[in-house]
């Protein structure tokens, strides 16, 4: 499986002319520069919309085109207010998708609980010794049963996303698949930074014991 | 936990997860980047730059306020250009139309000696012959100095055609001199209407004649038998008043105040004549049909193209030489007239004589002064083309 090429936002040391950066980029469009704005879109947009499709899960997946559309516009309508200063251009624009996510679920009654209290407590590594047996990641040529694997491994992830709450899947989202920093993930999410972090262990400890359940099959079935 | 502590495992199986590859429909982005480009644009629009001095300038005059303050600046310029050197008519007071009749019938010494009967003046056509008009629409002298000159220039002339006149009443020089005077505002004050007529028949005659139904009706053989009087019959009260008006003139031009109006007068006439005869030969040559020629007491004849070619001769010679017709005698005739009937109607004698040409119609009479070397083959040429 090809893995998707992912749009950098720091410049290639190699290349003479630097990549301008999302905040130029949309600094630019402000002033009315448009080729700016495709290029942001370009840069983002594949990363969006798999951040809105994940986040709403399967039962709200219709919802995902409609968010995504309002997201963009919201940028384009708010390009005149937008100042390069606090958070990146890439932090609002997730935020902004965020607060649509949370708009559609709550229309949908679905609890939308943003309190990691009202969460069971978190207890690291709960099936960790499972993930010991799992292939090696990032392998640069992986073999073709560990691709098998990882494709199984990816649906049933998935499945286990469903079972968080939205903080935490939002948390965990941002962090590992769009590889927000932290800080960048409490910004995003509108919380403190200790929030978010504990937000994203809950999430990880409920992924690991999902995942860990399953293993046994998954690797039966691959080898 | 730190950034780098993220779990490489979930990572990788997010990677490969069946939605990793999901894109946004191409016609969702195609509707985003539109919308963008059209706030571009929007945004870009009230940053534009300068334009061009003479196209800003262009865009002041395109405003409805700016266009329309100018348009009734060229509109009063117009008027004011047309109104140059012009008496404001209708600015001036009306005075009072003479009522005494003796004044309305006083002679001038305009007067032809073949002028009709005093009794024929009540039954003319109201129709005013070109050559009053004319008059009546020539550059005035100045106002003020035409009612200094009036009274002693009307005492003159009312002592010099006493004689001749058959005025039933003498009548005082005092209230004659204030009649014309009145006469001549009362040519003043008219409509503009009638100038702008007298403009066009100045500027480019049209090619018709006169009609014929503003000249007293006649039998065509009596006509032909006593051309002279016929033709003296026809004219007009209208002439008579429009001599009036212009002996007004004229002795005001005799004054010192205006030698110009005395030129721009003779100037008028000449056009007035010159137009006159341009009319005939456009009438005949358009319906030639209709048209007779007649030498004294020969019969009325059909038109053809030695008579106008003769008429086209004349009109050469003549030129602007044409004077409205006056009092003394321009010499003996010679050979027989020329008369130009239309449809058995006298409407033109053409008379040479030895000083030049006289030319008589139904409402008018001119006479042109010609060198004996321009006389003679046009006599020549009248005897060849109507024998």
């Amino acid at each position: 499986m090809a893995v998707p090429p992912r749009v950098r936002q720091t410049s290639d040391p190699m290349s003479p002319v630097p990549e301008p950066t999302d905040d130029e980029l949309m600094s630019a469009y402000a002033r009315g520069d448009a080729s700016a704005f495709e290029r942001l879109y370009a840069r983002h947009q594949a990363g969006l919309y798999r951040f809105i499709r994940r986040l709403l899960g399967t039962s709200l997946a219709a919802q995902t085109d409609e968010i995504f559309q309002d997201t963009w516009l919201r940028v384009v309508n708010a390009r005149q207010q937008w100042e390069p200063q606090g958070a990146s251009f890439r932090t609002w624009l997730y935020t902004l998708a965020n607060h649509r996510v949370i708009d559609i679920w709550r229309r949908s009654g679905r609890e939308v609980s943003m309190s990691t209290d009202d969460d069971s407590p978190w207890e690291p590594d709960a099936g960790g010794a499972a993930w010991q047996q799992w292939p090696a990641p990032a392998s640069p040529s992986p073999h073709s049963d560990d691709l098998a694997f990882w494709r199984r491994a990816g649906e049933r992830l998935l499945g286990c996303l469903e079972e968080l709450p939205l903080a935490q899947r939002s948390a965990f989202l941002l962090h590992h698949d769009d590889e927000l920093p932290l800080a960048e993930v409490a910004r995003t999410l509108e919380v403190g930074f200790e929030t978010a972090k504990t937000r994203l262990r809950y999430a990880m400890s409920k992924l690991r014991t999902c995942m860990g359940a399953y293993l046994a099959p998954i690797q039966g079935g691959a080898q | 936990m730190t950034d780098q502590e993220r779990d490489a495992h979930l990572r990788e199986a997010l990677r490969h997860a069946p939605d990793a590859q999901v894109q946004p429909p191409p016609s969702l982005s195609a509707l985003i980047l539109s919308e963008a480009r059209a706030k571009a644009r929007d945004t870009t629009a009230p940053a534009r730059p300068a334009r061009h001095p003479l196209l800003a300038l262009w865009d002041w005059f395109a405003r409805p306020s700016v266009a329309a303050g100018f348009a009734g600046l060229m509109a009063a310029t117009l008027v004011g250009v047309m109104w140059w050197d012009q008496p404001m008519n209708e600015a001036l007071p009306q005075r009072p139309a003479p009522a005494t009749a003796p004044a309305e019938t006083a002679p001038s010494v305009a007067t032809p000696p073949v002028a009709p009967p005093a009794a024929s003046a009540p039954e003319a056509a109201p129709k005013q012959a070109p050559a009053a008009e004319a008059e009546r629409r020539a550059p005035e002298p100045p106002r003020d100095a035409l009612r200094k000159s009036a009274p002693a220039a009307d005492k003159a002339a009312f002592a010099s055609a006493k004689p001749a006149a058959p005025s039933p009443a003498p009548a005082p020089a005092a209230p004659a001199a204030r009649n014309e005077v009145a006469v001549d505002a009362k040519a003043d004050v008219a409509p503009p209407v009638r100038e702008s007529t007298a403009i066009t028949a100045l500027s480019l005659p049209p090619p018709v004649v006169p009609a014929p139904a503003t000249t007293p009706t006649a039998p065509a053989d009596a006509m032909a038998g006593a051309a002279a009087g016929g033709l003296a019959a026809s004219k007009s009260a209208d002439e008579s008043e429009s001599k009036r008006a212009r002996s007004v003139v004229t002795r005001a031009m005799r004054s010192e105040a205006a030698p110009q109006v005395e030129l721009s007068e003779q100037r008028v006439q000449q056009d007035v004549a010159r137009t006159s005869l341009v009319r005939l030969r456009a009438a005949i040559a358009g319906d030639p049909t209709h048209w007779t020629w007649q030498r004294g007491d020969g019969s009325a004849q059909g038109m053809n193209d030695a008579i106008y070619a003769w008429l086209a001769q004349l009109d050469s010679a003549t030129g602007s030489r044409w004077q409205p017709r006056a009092a003394r005698e321009t010499g003996a005739l010679l050979g027989r007239e020329l008369r130009l009937l239309r449809d058995g109607r006298l409407e033109h004698s053409l008379r040479l004589t030895e000083h030049g040409v006289l030319w008589e119609q139904a409402q008018s009479a001119w006479q042109a002064e010609l060198p004996a070397a321009t006389i003679t083959p046009l006599r020549s040429a009248l005897d060849t083309a109507a024998p």
